[in-house]
């Protein structure tokens, strides 16, 4: 088991360095740097170019040396916490990320409490209940849920909650809390905005829940140790909760390694659409003005999000169902 | 008549390069004098793990397997025996990083007599190992669980006189 470990966090280790430096090389392919998108956009509004200006940025950001330079200087800081500092909004990465942090942090675990407490019941009532008019009934509306375009849907709910509730449109505070400190008004504030990016995001990831575990309680029941436990008397819904239900669960735990780094990135265009302050649109203008510390930071945490999880998730697995232990079979 | 089995370099030299680039990897920013914070402190944690790993490895290198008729033993510094009629428990388990399958490795690990062993599938001979243990095993009535007995088939192995835990 120790060999396992080790084994794997090796892995885990040199993905993260290789995907740093993909994301590091990705991020620079197109031709150009942030400076060059710069120089262009004063040009574009007739704007003098002080060359000493864009000498002294491109010294200052590290711009003037060769890319692999570039990438250990910036590697060397992110292991010490120092994610460099965005070209864009020259402020450090930490600085820039900062309150979207949070917001995505808010918005995206609402959103996954929200997938599991709609998806759980669900899931358990259309399998117990197979082919009844409310397993139709709840399977039609989550593939409603799935087959609905995010952004039309975010489109829809905003125009009702402004028409019905007068929630503002936008933004995951009214607009007259922005940059004010946190207090009770601002917090309600926050929690009447999030329903409906909750309820657009949370929709189209509750259809995939439910079906899958659905499909897995069914497969659950039809076996014989749920025959043999119901022919001993044991209660019905003891048994479903004690034995099956525990199996069924299996997806829900193995889909920590996807959940959580979009925790950090999910819903970009929903988040652009509604204005949201989180990080997915931070992200997209860091891609598109090739701000390469900023967004190689949250690409990077992303990854490392990414392996991180599934790593969780096996050890979860195998903590969660017996059957399932870190070692298996050579098939 | 007794065979000896043991890890030769090649057999171990992936594990040692595992250990190497691991500490390698995780030294590296505190050597090339980064803080003492936040990563580099994981990393560094992460460093003691791979020289343990190295150590293990060296350990596992220094190892020789005598296999007879009656009992199994390994030396490292000292005789670790484990007769055969004392066996009480064989398991081989198949290990790998990729959730996929991909290239794993198996560890056959044998206990009895209050001793436990355990031989990693990169040793020469692995086969013949299990295969006498197992036969071992068998001889002494010995459950198994499925996955075991499904490794043990994938050596191609007889099976069928294996009992299956319940």
């Amino acid at each position: 088991m120790f060999n396992y470990f080790v084994r794997r966090i090796l892995t885990m280790l040199l993905t993260l360095l290789v995907v740093s430096a993909l994301v590091f090389v990705i991020i620079q392919l197109p031709e150009g740097d942030y400076l060059t998108s710069y120089i262009a956009e004063l040009e574009s509004q007739g704007e003098a170019v002080d060359p000493q200006k864009i000498a002294y940025l491109k010294e200052e950001f590290g711009l003037d040396k060769p890319i692999w330079l570039q990438y250990l200087s910036w590697i060397g800081g992110v292991v010490q916490g120092d994610f460099g500092r965005s070209i864009e909004f020259d402020l450090p990465v930490t600085d820039v990320i900062g309150e979207v942090f949070v917001f995505s942090l808010i918005l995206n675990f609402s959103i996954i409490i929200f997938i599991y407490m709609v998806a759980f019941p669900i899931g358990v009532y259309s399998a117990t209940h197979q082919y009844s008019w409310g397993d139709h009934g709840l399977t039609f509306i989550g593939f409603i849920g799935l087959a609905t375009p995010n952004f039309l849907l975010a489109l829809i709910l905003m125009f009702l909650a402004r028409k019905y509730f007068g929630t503002s449109i936008g933004g995951l505070v009214d607009p007259s809390f922005e940059n004010k400190p946190w207090d009770f008004a601002k917090f309600m504030s926050l929690l009447e905005h999030l329903v409906v990016p909750v309820i657009v995001i949370g929709t189209s990831g509750t259809a995939g829940m439910i079906r899958r575990l659905r499909a897995n309680l069914l497969d659950e029941l039809h076996k014989q140790y749920v025959v043999t436990a119901r022919a001993k008397g044991l209660p019905e819904g003891k048994l479903l909760i004690k034995y099956p239900l525990r199996m069924a669960l299996n997806p829900f735990i193995a889909d920590i390694g996807n959940l959580l780094p979009q925790v950090i990135s999910g819903s970009v265009i929903v988040a652009v659409i509604m204005d949201l302050p989180t990080t997915g649109p931070v992200i997209l203008d860091a891609l598109r003005s090739q701000d390469m510390f900023l967004a190689g930071s949250f690409l990077l945490f992303v990854s490392l999000l990414t392996v991180v999880g599934m790593f969780v998730s096996d050890l979860l697995l195998a903590v969660l169902d017996p059957r399932i232990r870190l070692e298996g079979t050579r098939e | 008549m007794t065979t000896k089995y043991g890890y030769s370099f090649i057999d171990l030299r992936a594990d040692y390069l595992r250990a190497f680039v691991g500490v390698i990897i995780c030294l590296a920013p505190y050597v090339f004098g980064a803080e003492t914070r936040g990563a580099v402190l994981v990393l560094l944690i992460c460093a003691v793990l791979f020289a343990v790993y190295g150590l293990r490895t060296t350990l596992r290198h220094m190892a020789k397997i005598m296999l007879d008729e009656n009992a199994i033993t390994m030396k490292i510094f000292t005789n670790r025996i484990i007769p055969f009629d004392k066996l009480s428990d064989l398991s081989l388990s198949y290990f790998s990083t990729w959730r996929s399958g991909g290239k794993g490795w198996m560890q056959l690990r044998l206990r009895g007599a209050g001793k436990t062993m355990r031989i990693e599938s990169n040793i020469s001979g692995f086969e013949s190992i299990v295969r006498q243990a197992v036969s071992a095993a068998s001889a002494g009535n010995l459950t198994m669980t499925s996955s075991t007995i499904r490794n043990i088939a994938a050596l191609n192995i007889d099976t069928s006189n294996i009992r299956q835990a319940a």
